[in-house]
């Protein structure tokens, strides 16, 4: 089978740039490329097809069913070949949605014979992604269906813009694999031979994107006597920070847990600032962290020895902070790094549902198709690993819109923990709905 | 278990010596389309089975699509691929059922 790589990405993004790229780097792959009219590449060794883009409705007025009738054609010239193809890259027009793209692969037995998709790679203009994304639904559309997201053009914004962008990005897409880049430079195996299609690599994550997200994104328990101690801020991005500092009666992961979820409470209560001098106390309230100038000392004043956690706004390594007794610093006994609340401000978002427990088949199945009949338009991408009550194999699942490709894989290990995760990438995704209705199907 | 959430756009592509009232596979139907249409060795047929949104319409419907260089065609039946004969594709293919 034939592995085919999707690029998509505004005009100006780099697309033509990685593409050239690709085509003469000496790899000594036999690559054919197809290209939309506007596209500029031309190299000699390779096969260059111009095309068309052709939407090709198979159902009346469905995104989820539409094709592009200008690929099909093509391939099937390309299957009759004498001398095959290591690969194909297909470069959309700027304004293309994905979709009818990674449609065209999963329609036909013949085609899925000889092709498989292996991933839909993004370019972004850093300079001019937020323009696109505020004016453009197809840049958000591109982000979404995207297995990897070049940040491209970063030379042309300042980090923190791009820090910015790329939270706005994750915030969209949690699942792809992003990189910056400058002249889409990119080594070519973070582009090629993806997976993203794979029902074996379907969750091949940031098992972070899976975890809750957190209104701190560190926290750490020290294990301290009686005393005075210091919180010294050396510098930062920010003049203040939120921080708790609460008992701890263990470091056992019952009472890590209830420290924890105490902390979300704290940080969604009123806060009391402080400026540097003021003193750091253990308790229930919110403190903020005030920063006039750096450094900033804060005394911490400890009662009665025993376990301390401490929860952060910020990771302390952006701040430099360190606790300390008199000159000695004291490291954490636990420390544990968060996944921060990302900012939902997009339409199109993702959902990750993890749950340990088995499914009951026939409720899986009658709310999965629902959820394609209803809302097959918004989801763009899902991919998950699932526990069916009565099936000793994984059920690994990933879709495009309304097509599903779903098979049972490895059989689970003997004590391995049944559990079910999924992923959803799409347009006004409810996710308490989804969630809710996922939790209704298990057994 | 393996229809196990099976994909609206699966297909089988078993092969199948059908023809009459026999249910087809996509490759007998592809080659019963052919030989009515008399399309040449460039032309593509496709053989989708979708979930049919249309009111009163049966879960899954079987499309047909045929790519020529020029123009691009398409026929529904309202039935699953399985309830497909070859006398309905020529039927459909002849403008006699309604799509």
């Amino acid at each position: 089978m034939i592995p085919v790589t999707v690029l998509t990405g505004f005009l100006g993004s780099g697309k033509t740039t990685l593409l050239n790229r690709i085509l003469t780097e000496q790899h000594g792959k036999k690559i054919a490329v197809i290209e939309n009219e506007f596209g500029e590449v031309g190299v000699d060794n390779q096969l260059v097809i111009q095309a068309e883009e052709e939407l090709f409705e198979m159902n009346n007025g469905c995104i989820c069913c539409t094709v592009r009738g200008d690929l099909i054609r093509i391939l099937n010239r390309l299957a009759m070949r004498k001398d095959p193809l290591d690969a194909i890259l297909i470069e959309t027009t700027g304004l293309a949605d994905p979709g009818p793209v990674a449609q065209t692969f999963f329609t036909d037995g013949d085609l899925r014979e000889k092709f498989r998709l292996d991933g839909i790679v993004t370019l972004v203009d850093a300079k001019h992604l937020t323009q696109h994304l505020d004016n453009a639904p197809e840049a958000k559309e591109q982000i979404a269906f995207a297995d990897v997201i070049l940040l491209n053009k970063t030379d042309l914004v300042a980090p923190a813009e791009l820090d910015a962008l790329e939270a706005r990005i994750r915030g969209m897409n949690a699942v792809a694999r992003l990189h910056r880049t400058q002249n889409a430079e990119i080594a070519l195996d973070r582009v090629l031979n993806l997976g993203g299609f794979n029902l074996d690599r379907a969750l091949e994550v940031d098992p972070q994107f899976l975890e809750p997200e957190y209104p701190f994104e560190w926290g750490g328990v020290y294990d301290l006597p009686a005393g005075t101690f210091g919180l010294t801020i050396n510098e930062g991005p920010d003049p203040e920070m939120d921080v708790a500092l609460l008992p701890v009666k263990s470091l056992a992961e019952a009472d890590l847990a209830a420290a924890r979820e105490a902390a979300v409470l704290i940080f969604s209560d009123w806060e009391t600032a402080l400026k540097p001098g003021d003193a750091l106390v253990p308790g229930g309230s919110l403190q903020r962290l005030r920063f006039p100038a750096f450094p900033a000392e804060f005394p911490v004043r400890i009662a009665r020895a025993g376990h301390y956690a401490l929860f952060t706004q910020h990771h302390p390594d952006e701040f430099n902070a360190c606790l300390h007794a008199a000159t000695e610093g004291v490291a954490p006994a636990w420390s544990h790094v968060f996944k921060p609340d990302h900012e939902h401000d997009d339409e199109v978002s993702s959902v990750g549902i993890t749950t340990p427990g088995e499914l009951d088949g026939g409720r899986l199945n009658a709310w999965i198709s629902q959820l394609l009949r209803t809302k097959g338009t918004d989801l763009f991408r899902m991919k998950g690993v699932l526990a069916v009550r009565g099936a000793n194999k994984r059920l690994v699942f990933q879709g495009v819109h309304m097509i599903f490709d779903a098979k049972f894989d490895r059989e689970w290990k003997p004590g391995e923990p049944r559990a079910n995760t999924l992923i959803f990438i799409g347009r006004n995704l409810d996710r308490d709905h989804l969630n809710a209705g996922f939790k209704a199907c298990l057994a | 278990m393996s229809g196990f959430l099976p994909s609206p756009l699966a297909d089988d592509g078993l092969p199948s010596s059908a023809g009459g009232t026999v249910p087809a596979s996509s490759l007998a139907i592809k080659q019963w389309t052919r030989d009515y249409l008399h399309l040449d060795d460039d032309a593509v047929v496709i053989v989708t089975e979708l979930a049919c949104a249309d009111p009163g319409c049966p879960l899954l419907e079987t499309v047909i699509a045929v790519f020529e260089a020029d123009r691009a065609r398409k026929w529904r039946l309202h039935r699953p691929k399985v309830a497909v004969t070859k006398i309905m594709i020529q039927q459909a293919l002849a403008g006699l059922l309604s799509s």
